[in-house]
């Protein structure tokens, strides 16, 4: 038999081939359907984020002495009001937009931090762009498609332990936008090494924070997430000093940021 | 009666785009036995192609607005059938059977009217094949899909596309012989 006669047969026989499916299947199909609509579940980690956010812009409401340039506590009053509590992705991205002025004057240091350690296989050839990488994060959590990020990774942060595995399993399931796909996976492999000495000092930094009391916006994300975010690595924290917090920390998808200390 | 059929249809897509329980449990109606024809060709038992089948279905009143009018709607809906077939078999990572088997030579056609094969023993012969020929098999002769997008799809190389086709021939003409020489036997003389 030649393959073209078998294959032609085949076909032939398939093409408009009819069998009779059993009788009780719609009712399986109908079911089907009725279940499928239910499947929106407003997960506790976008909860956690939502609260957050609120106590941020609490805390800017109320921060007399901060000196971060650019971000009108009215703005942020106004921008907080205005947008209901939709999906708390928006309001992510709320905080996201405002914190671009806080987070400015730590990317130089991010950058410097993390392009030191020359034993850092990370391979970030020299391009390493602190600036464009933390745009593209915030781009990423301004884009719809982030809110399904954050809640593929969250989740496997929050139940697993701190250790490395955690990053382990964040690489894994992650699918960012693609705009920020490269330069983000420079910073995950830099922090990945480097991790273990940040995630000790980032600690102390929390202790040392609750020990004072709260003194300002820093110390008030810091106490919120410190309630709701178990993992070493925070989703955001701010280092704060008596009048001044500022953001060293922040941990959304695979975009990890975490400022190491030189001895 | 075909006629009648392909424009029933049609006019239960808007039903079922507004998820009108009624219409789509018509579409499903007039839809389902060439449906199940399919899933049958990909599943190794009827419950497996029964299942398929439900999965389809679901898969269809749930992207329905998808359906943007180019090409048939019947079309469509045996599109999505496949896709959840073909799914559904890399879902449970079936490994695609690599047993080398005797390639046989080409026979000399035997004049035996093939076509006299029923469509029942066809599908008979092409459950028995593993997953991995019966996959490709279906994929390049059914569906007319290139080694190329097989490859993609399944996440294999075009060769393995390729071998995996020539075994599951291979394989069915050897069957079908057997057949051939039963026929003959009860109808010869």
């Amino acid at each position: 038999m030649q393959d073209k006669e078998l294959d032609d047969l085949f076909r032939n026989k398939f093409e408009e081939a009819e069998m009779a499916p059993s009788g009780d299947l719609w009712a399986g199909i109908a079911q089907g359907l009725d279940v499928k609509p239910k499947r929106r579940v407003l997960p506790v980690y976008w909860m956690a984020a939502a609260v957050a956010v609120v106590a941020l812009t609490i805390g800017l409401l109320f921060s007399n002495t901060d000196e971060k340039p650019g971000v009108p506590a009215k703005l942020v009053i106004a921008k907080a009001v205005e947008q209901k509590l939709e999906t708390p992705a928006e309001k992510v991205v709320v905080a996201g937009a405002e914190q671009t002025a806080v987070a400015d004057h730590v990317t130089a240091q991010a950058e410097k931090d993390v392009v030191v350690p020359g034993k850092s296989n990370a391979a970030t050839t020299g391009t390493f762009a602190a600036d464009k990488v933390e745009k593209n994060a915030l781009v990423a959590m301004r884009e719809a498609n982030s809110k399904k990020d954050l809640v593929v990774m969250q989740p496997s942060g929050l139940n697993t332990h701190p250790e490395n595995t955690s990053i382990a399993v964040v690489q894994q399931k992650v699918n960012l936008p693609k705009a920020a796909e490269t330069p983000i996976e420079e910073i995950v492999l830099a922090s990945k090494n480097d991790s273990p000495v940040v995630r000790d000092e980032v600690s102390n930094d929390n202790e040392e924070a609750s020990g004072k009391g709260i003194r300002n916006m820093g110390d008030l994300v810091n106490y919120v997430v410190d309630k709701l975010d178990k993992r070493e690595e925070k989703v955001l924290q701010f280092k704060t000093e008596d009048d001044n917090s500022s953001l060293v920390a922040l941990n959304i998808g695979v975009f990890k940021f975490n400022q190491k200390k030189h001895k | 009666m075909k006629l009648t059929h392909s424009h029933t249809i049609n006019d239960l897509l808007e039903g079922c785009k507004a998820g009108d329980r009624k219409m789509q449990e018509l579409l499903y109606k007039q839809t389902a036995s060439k449906m199940l024809a399919i899933c049958m060709r990909y599943a190794r038992d009827r419950m497996e192609a029964e299942d398929s089948l439900q999965l389809g279905y679901i898969k269809v009143f749930q992207k329905i607005k998808e359906y943007r009018g180019d090409g048939s709607f019947e079309g469509w809906i045996r599109r999505v059938m496949v896709n959840t077939a073909i799914e559904s078999y890399r879902k449970n990572l079936r490994t695609l059977n690599v047993v080398p088997i005797e390639e046989g030579y080409e026979q000399p056609s035997t004049g035996f009217d093939f076509s006299r094969l029923a469509m029942q023993d066809l599908m008979g012969l092409i459950q028995k094949l593993a997953d991995g020929y019966r996959i490709v098999f279906n994929m390049y002769i059914i569906e007319g899909y290139s080694h190329k997008e097989i490859a993609a799809t399944l996440g294999i190389s075009e060769g393995a596309s390729k071998s995996q086709l020539s075994r599951a021939r291979a394989i069915l003409k050897e069957e079908i012989k057997k057949m051939e020489g039963i026929n003959y036997a009860t109808h010869a003389g």
